[in-house]
């Protein structure tokens, strides 16, 4: 049998974690306002989800780094670069690349949306692991800027004028919107509906 | 439970409407899909049209990376590179800037810009690292998008920035011919040559040709164009000279023109120039014209000689009618019957320097000179220079040629028919006769003159040699003391006295006759034998036994009776006739005084000669005859000793030659009678008197002996001269042997050397007649010490 805060006429904090009566609507600590539910918590993931969809086409389509040196110039878009480093051998290199650039948020995409209809309609997965995975989609999901770190970095120590240089490709920036928009998604999901489903497997359960 | 749970209000449940209940966030995506969309249509709308150029080779053309330039703009770039269904070409899509593409018209040009090292620059070295790019040139007016373009395999001659005039440049030698070579005009670039190509035939090389603008309008129809390429270097009458336009065309190559003549059209595109090989070149051909149809003949050479290159001209009287067009071998034994090698060579002959019409056709100028065939024209090789050796074809007209026509069916061309060539290999004979002064043994020749020289100077040196001189000298001044002496000087005119004084024996002879005649001596002799006959009948009588010498006896009375005394006697009257005549002549009357002291001189003589008189002795010896016989006849009783000696005499009487005697006698009366009578000759007289004059002056002197005292002493001059002579020929065999020895030597020298030479046969001549000179020397030498006096006889 478990007891939610909500059976209990309580309601939590998300901010101090303070636990208040269900009729306050603001924390009395730190201000932040209180909702036993986010009824709109769907609807932001999923907003913010699409558009990190929208964002992360053209990251993977146009180059992430356009690099110039004397007389050549090429662009390379993630897979591209990937392949190409596993081409020269490259493998390691090549994996981080791809699991950074393309699998965790992949990886995020498909977690986020599965969490978010395992909350409208339910999974096989228990509630116990949904919230695992939550929680490591929303701790992974700061990683995924490691790409934009690296072609940042690139950028600023790689301009030797004429000999060579590295300018970012309109990629980094769709890709760190991507990137942005998922963490917010993720950040969107309000993990106690993911409990509710569980209050009503219980319920059903005795029936 | 749940009743306790409490109602959680629910926010904006009481505004809800068409977006009831949306959260704002929604805008994001939204915002996210409109401004892809907006990209999107942003990107389309600024694409431009795609273009597809077809490459034969499209080295360094990456898709993506390669752009194109429009004035070295970037105005596209690669797309895709592909092939065609065949691959035999590869289509490149570019993609084309929109503001440039209504210009990309068919018009357009596109190619690749590689790296070039050539020899008139470098170009396109930007593209060493950063890859090729493709050039497109179009002009300025908008004709509307192609989109499918040639491409070119180098940059065309008239790009936006390049205008001018495009013609036909073409030579018959690619050398002056070349991409990318400069047209310059005073040094000036104004043109520029394109691709050259082969012409179909073979024949020509062309290369269309730019002429800037606006430069062109330097060029008419009467312009020729020259190659200035390299350098010439002409040596002629007024020295020599080099000529070269500019360094660049030395390298490169370069073709200028000039306008030799006034007159011509104006320039306009599609021309077609020939490019001479040089300015002198270019100048003939104006006033030789390049007009009228060439016909091309083959002439098939027998002799296999070498010489005849491509271009050699084909002249006809001196003028230059044609070329050859090229030379090469033909062996053909089923036409010829054997596998020699023929020339087969291909001329071109220009109508328009035949001065036929240059509007007749081909086959009509082959009629006309099939016409010119018939009556004797031939082709024949000839040296085209004596120094160059190169060989020329002629045409000449041989009026004893055997008949012969063109053969319309020759391969490759109507056959020409050929007669005798005409080369002389210069070279070939100069090199024989080097080869021939080279084979000369000079060196030794030289050594043996030196051995020779070296001989004849110890030979002059030596002191008989060097008192030679002295001794002719003394030798000349003796015999120039004989000849120079009085007695000598004296002895023509001593001979002419000898001659007179013989011309007065002669005339004693003849008084001696006359003293014989006088003597009676027939008579005499009649009476001696009237006594032998006596004292032979005495013997007779006396000894009947004796009939031998009675016999004898008639024998000798016979030749006696025999004796021509009849004719003596005619020719002695006719001698004293003639001698009455002359006498009786007014001259021989007129000069009396010398005619009677000759007389008294000759009378003198005769005298003197009548002392010893033969007339006398012969009476005398008759007497004595008679004598004897009477002795005989007296002894003649039992001597047959007698008998013995008688017959002795018998036969020395007998011998006694009287036939001769008489014979000769006779010869000289009739000597005398002709002498006679040449001298009733009218110059006899003076002559007779001269001559009795010398005769009496010889008489004179042969008195006085003054003669004999002159031969005397010329006798003894003559001695002594042969005694210095003979002193002298003494010294001349020793000078012979030298000069034998020396010769010797000579010839021995000279016979190692080649008798075929000239040099060596007059050598060996000069040595021989020396040698035959100093043969006769011996000689001489030889004969006068044998004959000391032939110096003076002269023989």
């Amino acid at each position: 049998m478990t007891v939610t805060a909500r059976d209990k006429g309580l309601v939590a904090c998300r901010e101090c974690a303070r636990v208040w009566p269900a009729d306050h609507t603001h924390c009395e600590v730190c201000g932040n306002a209180l909702q036993s539910r986010d009824t709109q918590s769907l609807q932001k993931v999923w907003a913010w989800w699409i558009a990190g969809i929208i964002a992360y086409i053209p990251a993977n389509l146009y180059p992430m780094l356009t690099t110039r040196t004397l007389f050549h110039t090429s662009e390379d878009t993630i897979i591209a670069g990937a392949l190409d480093l596993a081409a020269h051998g490259a493998f390691g290199i090549a994996a981080i690349i791809l699991i950074a650039s393309v699998v965790i948020p992949l990886g995020k995409f498909f977690a986020i949306a599965y969490l978010a209809l395992a909350v409208r309609r339910g999974a096989r997965w228990p509630p116990g692991r949904q919230y695992i995975l939550y929680e490591v989609v929303e701790y992974i999901g700061r990683w995924s800027m490691i790409d934009v770190f690296v072609v940042a970095i690139l950028c600023s120590l790689v301009q030797l004028n004429v000999a060579a240089s590295i300018t970012p490709g309109i990629a980094a920036l769709t890709f760190a919107l991507s990137v942005i928009f998922t963490m917010l998604s993720a950040q969107s999901l309000d993990p106690r509906l993911i409990w509710d489903r569980i209050e009503t497997q219980d319920t059903k359960d005795p029936a | 439970m749940s009743s306790d749970i409490p109602d959680i209000p629910q926010t904006g449940q009481d505004r809800r409407g068409l977006f009831a209940g949306a959260h704002w966030v929604w805008l994001v995506p939204i915002a996210a899909v409109l401004t892809a969309v907006w990209v999107a249509l942003q990107a389309y709308n600024d694409q431009g049209p795609l273009v597809q150029i077809v490459f034969d080779d499209a080295a360094g053309i990456l898709p993506n990376e390669t752009e194109l330039r429009f004035r070295n703009v970037a105005v596209g770039i690669v797309e895709d590179v592909q092939f065609n269904d065949d691959l035999s070409r590869v289509l490149v899509d570019v993609r084309l800037d929109k503001t440039v593409a209504p210009f990309v018209d068919a018009e357009a040009a596109f190619w690749i810009v590689r790296p070039q090292v050539t020899t008139s620059g470098v170009s396109g070295l930007e593209t060493v690292l950063s890859g090729v790019y493709i050039e497109g040139t179009w002009d300025t007016v908008p004709g509307g998008l192609a989109s499918l373009h040639e491409a070119n395999d180098r940059a065309p001659l008239i790009t936006t920035f390049k205008r001018g005039t495009v013609i036909e440049l073409r030579s018959t030698r690619a050398a002056g011919l070349s991409a990318n070579t400069p047209i310059l005009f005073k040094g000036i670039e104004v043109g520029r040559l394109g691709e050259p190509t082969i012409s179909v035939n073979g024949q020509w090389v062309s290369a269309p040709a730019i002429l800037y603008e606006p430069h062109d309008q330097l060029v008419t129809t009467a312009t020729r164009f020259w190659d200035t390429s390299g350098f010439s270097l002409s040596v002629g009458p007024s020295g020599a000279s080099l000529d070269f336009s500019s360094v660049a065309s030395l390298i490169s190559g370069g073709i200028t023109f000039g306008t030799l003549v006034s007159g011509g059209e104006p320039l306009r595109a599609g021309l077609v120039y020939e490019v001479h090989p040089n300015e002198a070149a270019a100048r003939n051909s104006v006033f030789e014209g390049s007009s009228g149809a060439v016909v091309r003949l083959t002439l098939i050479f027998d002799d296999n000689v070498s010489g005849l290159t491509a271009d050699a001209a084909v002249e006809w009287r001196g003028l230059r009618i044609g070329r050859v067009a090229n030379v090469s071998g033909i062996v053909d034994p089923d036409r010829f019957g054997d596998s020699r090698v023929r020339l087969l060579s291909t001329v071109e002959i220009n109508t328009a320097r035949l001065g036929i019409d240059a509007n007749l056709s081909r086959s009509e100028a082959i009629d006309f000179l099939d016409e010119r065939v018939v009556e004797g024209l031939r082709a024949r090789l000839v040296n085209a220079s004596l120094l160059a050796g190169g060989l020329k074809v002629e045409l000449i007209t041989d009026p004893d040629a055997p008949s012969a026509t063109i053969n319309r069916e020759g391969d490759p061309f109507p056959l020409f028919p050929v007669t005798d060539s005409e080369v002389s290999d210069v070279a070939l004979s100069a090199e024989g006769v080097l080869e021939r002064v080279n084979a000369l043994p000079v060196e030794e020749l030289l050594d043996s003159a030196i051995r020779f020289l070296d001989n004849a100077a110890a030979l002059v040196a030596s002191d008989e040699i060097r008192e030679t001189p002295g001794e002719i000298l003394g030798l000349l001044s003796d015999a120039r003391g004989v000849i120079g002496s009085d007695e000598v000087q004296a002895l023509p005119e001593d001979l002419r006295v000898l001659m007179t004084d013989l011309q007065a024996a002669s005339a004693d002879v003849r008084g001696l006759l006359a003293d014989v005649r006088d003597a009676q001596a027939v008579d005499r002799l009649l009476a001696a034998v009237d006594q032998v006959g006596l004292a032979a009948a005495s013997a007779e009588t006396a000894l009947d036994d004796l009939p031998d010498l009675t016999e004898r006896i008639a024998t000798f009375i016979d030749g006696a009776n025999a004796l021509p005394l009849d004719a003596l006697i005619t020719q002695a009257t006719d001698f004293a006739r003639e001698a009455q005549i002359l006498l009786s002549s007014d001259d021989i009357r007129a000069a009396p005084g010398a005619v009677v002291q000759a007389f008294d001189e000759l009378s003198g003589v005769l005298n003197d000669i009548t002392e010893a008189n033969t007339a006398d002795q012969l009476s005398a010896a008759l007497t004595d005859a008679s004598a004897a016989a009477t002795a005989v006849e007296e002894a003649v009783a039992g001597l047959p000793s007698v008998v013995e000696r008688l017959d002795r005499i018998a036969a020395g009487a007998e011998e006694v030659e009287l036939d001769t005697l008489a014979t000769e006698l006779e010869a000289v009366l009739a000597t005398a009678s002709r002498l006679f009578g040449d001298a009733s000759d009218a110059d006899l007289p003076d002559a007779l008197a001269g001559a009795l004059a010398e005769a009496e002056a010889a008489l004179a002197e042969l008195r006085a002996g003054g003669l004999i005292d002159s031969a005397n002493a010329t006798m003894s001059s003559a001695r002594e001269a042969a005694a210095a002579i003979e002193t002298a020929a003494d010294e001349l065999p020793a000078l012979a042997n030298r000069l034998n020895t020396t010769l010797a030597q000579a010839q021995g020298t000279l016979r190692g050397y080649e008798e075929g030479s000239a040099f060596s046969r007059e050598t060996l001549r000069a040595l021989n007649e020396i040698e035959r000179a100093a043969k006769a020397l011996t000689d001489l030498a030889r004969t006068i010490q044998r004959n000391p006096n032939s110096l003076i006889l002269g023989r």
